[in-house]
Parts: structure tokens; sequence; C-alpha cells
């Protein structure tokens, strides 16, 4: 019964993110693009993941109003032609390396444990210590902050950084000048 | 029925790589790299999934989790996917300036 | 911006926000953590710049002072890692060492320092997010 819903919400996912591919109105595959990332949401509510779907939920939104943003100061509609048949070699090397994606990644499938069963060697570890040692009591928590606390610093550090890139970018030459008009 | 359902994640990669390559709009390709993106994400829940466990809390008198490990590093993978996005969205705002067009084909060509 | 609205997110902001810092000083006993509950501060503050406009959130809080808050959060969280490396704990002598007490457990203050380090990340995440849509949007194309 579990199985059958996950997969029709896989099957309904796929769907989306093809349309969201072939549309031709950028605000409508921005749309499909959104069913994709909260159908994910509904998937991730079933494999029993809850810091995921709230993290997931947020920047989903985040990053539908980004783009509408910018898709109301630049063009708003998508109307280039495929590459003509003198610029083949685009399309076809990215079919041969799907044609190998697929064959090497039906080989490598059989060497994951099934569906269900995960390895956990390593968290089974963490989970005995945050019981005994460090008294919280959202594991997840406890592991980024504690155990992997380098990582929480170099997202921190990423943000900061994010900001100065943009700050670059988007720098106007002579800002008072535009300021002052 | 084990392992076939990793499938789906593969596909969902294969999508967005369709999409990078053969369209010729940029914020189709940004579309294309954000599906990428999911499809890396959907790989490593459905790898960390125990099947009759609970939520990684602690409970009194629990046996199962599922595995935690996964949980905490992939809020930081969305965190980077999106300030990737955000630079790209910016680097277009420039470009679409420059060139009054966001169609790749005409970006590319030389002038003269 | 149409009246109905801005009423409308005069009454929306206080609830909003009281749930996202709830979400991250509660981080270590209920499920969400710094991260999360940083963003949901951010996005109620990117609403209020798109429904008040840019003058009007430049007043209040502006960008220069949305950095300065995020960049003294991760000050201060490297600062609590050397703090740790000094040895308060003869055993351990680490960069970011857990050295607060643990209170009991599911109590409030409990897990040494994790508590700590979720309001930093909370903080940072939500002016850092404030601070680069800010940017984003003020942003006007020459025609």
């Amino acid at each position: 019964m579990f199985e059958i819903l996950i997969i029709v919400f896989l099957v309904f996912i796929l769907i989306a993110a093809v349309a969201a591919v072939e549309m031709k109105d950028l605000l409508s595959s921005i749309m499909a693009l959104s069913v994709v990332g909260f159908g994910l949401v509904i998937i991730f509510i079933f494999l029993a993941a809850p810091e995921v779907v709230s993290a997931q939920l947020i920047v989903e939104m985040l990053c539908f109003v980004s783009l509408v943003v910018v898709v109301n100061k630049t063009s708003k509609t998508d109307e280039t032609k495929l590459y003509s048949m003198r610029e083949i070699s685009p399309v076809s090397a990215g079919l041969f390396f799907a044609i190998i994606f697929i064959i090497f990644g039906l080989w490598g499938i059989k060497g994951l444990p099934p569906f269900g069963e995960p390895v956990m060697k390593v968290s089974s570890i963490y989970i005995q210590k945050v019981i005994s040692e460090i008294g919280a009591k959202n594991i997840v928590t406890a592991i980024l902050m504690d155990f992997r606390a380098f990582n929480t610093l170099i997202e921190v550090i990423l943000l900061i950084t994010l900001f100065v890139g943009v700050a670059t970018i988007l720098r106007k030459k002579g800002r008072k000048d535009a300021e002052s008009n | 029925m084990g392992t076939l359902i990793y499938i789906s994640s593969f596909l969902l990669f294969l999508i967005g790589l369709y999409c990078v390559v053969v369209k010729n709009n940029l914020i189709k390709i940004i579309i294309g790299i954000k599906i990428m993106g999911y499809g890396v994400c959907l790989f490593y829940i459905m790898i960390s999934y125990k099947s009759n466990a609970i939520a990684p809390i602690v409970l009194k008198d629990a046996k199962n989790y599922t595995d935690p490990y996964p949980h905490a590093i992939i809020p930081a993978i969305m965190a980077a996917s999106f300030a990737a996005m955000i630079l790209m969205l910016a680097t277009s705002i420039r470009l679409y300036e420059k060139h009054k067009t966001l169609d790749m084909s005409k970006i590319k060509e030389l002038k003269g | 911006m149409p009246r109905v609205i801005k009423i409308l997110t005069n009454y929306v902001i206080g609830p909003i926000i009281t749930f996202g810092v709830y979400i991250f000083i509660f981080g270590h006993l209920l499920p969400g953590e710094g991260f999360d509950g940083g963003m949901i501060v951010a996005s109620i503050l990117i609403l209020c710049i798109i429904v008040y406009g840019k003058d009007e959130m430049e007043k209040r809080i502006s960008v220069n002072t949305a950095v300065l808050i995020s960049v003294l959060s991760a000050i201060i969280f490297i600062i609590i890692g050397f703090v740790g490396m000094a040895g308060l704990r003869m055993e351990h002598k680490y960069f970011l060492d857990n050295f607060l007490p643990q209170g009991s457990f599911s109590h409030l203050f409990s897990g040494g320092i994790v508590p700590i380090l979720n309001i930093l990340v909370g903080f940072s995440v939500a002016f850092g997010f404030y601070a680069i849509f800010a940017y984003l949007s003020e942003y006007k194309t020459e025609e």
C-alpha cells in the first residue's frame, strides 16, 4: 500500500518535470518546476524525514519568488528554435552520455542495498552516542551541531560569500549618479 | 522490486541533463540545473529509508530509526543549490541588459 | 499594492515571526533546526519587501544592518569554537567542543552547546537571505 503511493507520486513528478522542460511560456514552466518541488515534499513525508520536508518547502518557495522576479525584469517567453541540423554535436554527445549513464546505472544498482534496509554503519554509533552523551532529543540537530559542526560553520560562511558575489555582479558603475538622477 | 525504485531518481537527473544540453534559453538552462539537483536529493533520501521505523527523534521505547545521517546533509546541499541559482540569475540579468535577449545562440555569436 | 493585502500582512507578521523564532530556539527538542527557523523569518521579511516597497523597509532594517548582524553571528560562532579549544573539559580539547553542562533530558537548557549554535545560525541565515533579496529586487534594468 505504501509503496504503491510512492510510485504514483514518482510518476507524477516525472511527468511534471517533462512538462517544465518543454513548455514555451516561461511562467508556466516555472510553475511546473514548483509542482516538482512540492511533489518531492510529499514523497519526503512518506519517507519519514521531517527536517528535509521543512527545508525543501522554504527553499522551493524562495526559488519560485526569485525566478518570477527575474522573469518579470527580462523576457517572458521562450521564442528560440532548437539546434538546426548543422549543430548536431551537442545533441549527439548528450545522447551518447545518456546511454552510457543508463547502462552503468543499471549495472551499479545491483550493488545498492534493497529499498527499506539501509546499511547504517556510522549512524548506529551516532544514535547510541546521542542518547548517552549529549542529551538532546533531536538526533539530526545533535549530529549537525556537535559531531559535524564544521559543516554548519562553512554553510554560514557560504551564505556571506553568496551575498558578496551578488553585490559584486549587480553593481552599477557610479551608483551615486544613478541615485541623484 | 527491491532496488528498481532508484531508477526514478536517475530518470529525473537525465531529464534535467537533456534540458541543459539541448535548450537555448537561459532560464530553461537554470530550470534544468534545478531539476538535476532535485534528482540527487531524492536519491539520498531514498537510500536512507527503513521500513517500519520512525523519524529520528528519540522516543522512550522505540527500536528502529531511519538513517539520520543524510537528513543532516541534505539541507546544506539544498542551500548550496539555491546559492548557485541566485548567482546564475544575477548573471543572466546582466546579460539581458547588454544583449537585449536571453537566447544563448545569439549571445554566443562572435562579433564582426 | 491593494489595501487589503497591507492590512492582512499587518496581522500576519507577528505570529509567523514568533513561530520561526520558536522553531530555532527549541531546535534540539522538536523536528526543525536553526536553518529552518531562520528561513521562515527570512521569508516573512521578504514578504514585507514585496508588500510595503523597498523604501519603507530601508528605513527600518537597512541592508547594511542586516549584513552586520549576519557577519557578527558567524564571528561569535568562531569565538565559541575557540573557547572550547582552551580546555574547559580535561580530556577533550578540540575546536567546537561541547563544554556546557548537559541538563536533564528534554529540558530547554539541555544538550550542551547545541541551543546556542542553533540561535546563531538562525539569525545569520535570516538576515543573510533578507540582504540578498533586497539587493536583487532593487536593481533597475536600463531600457
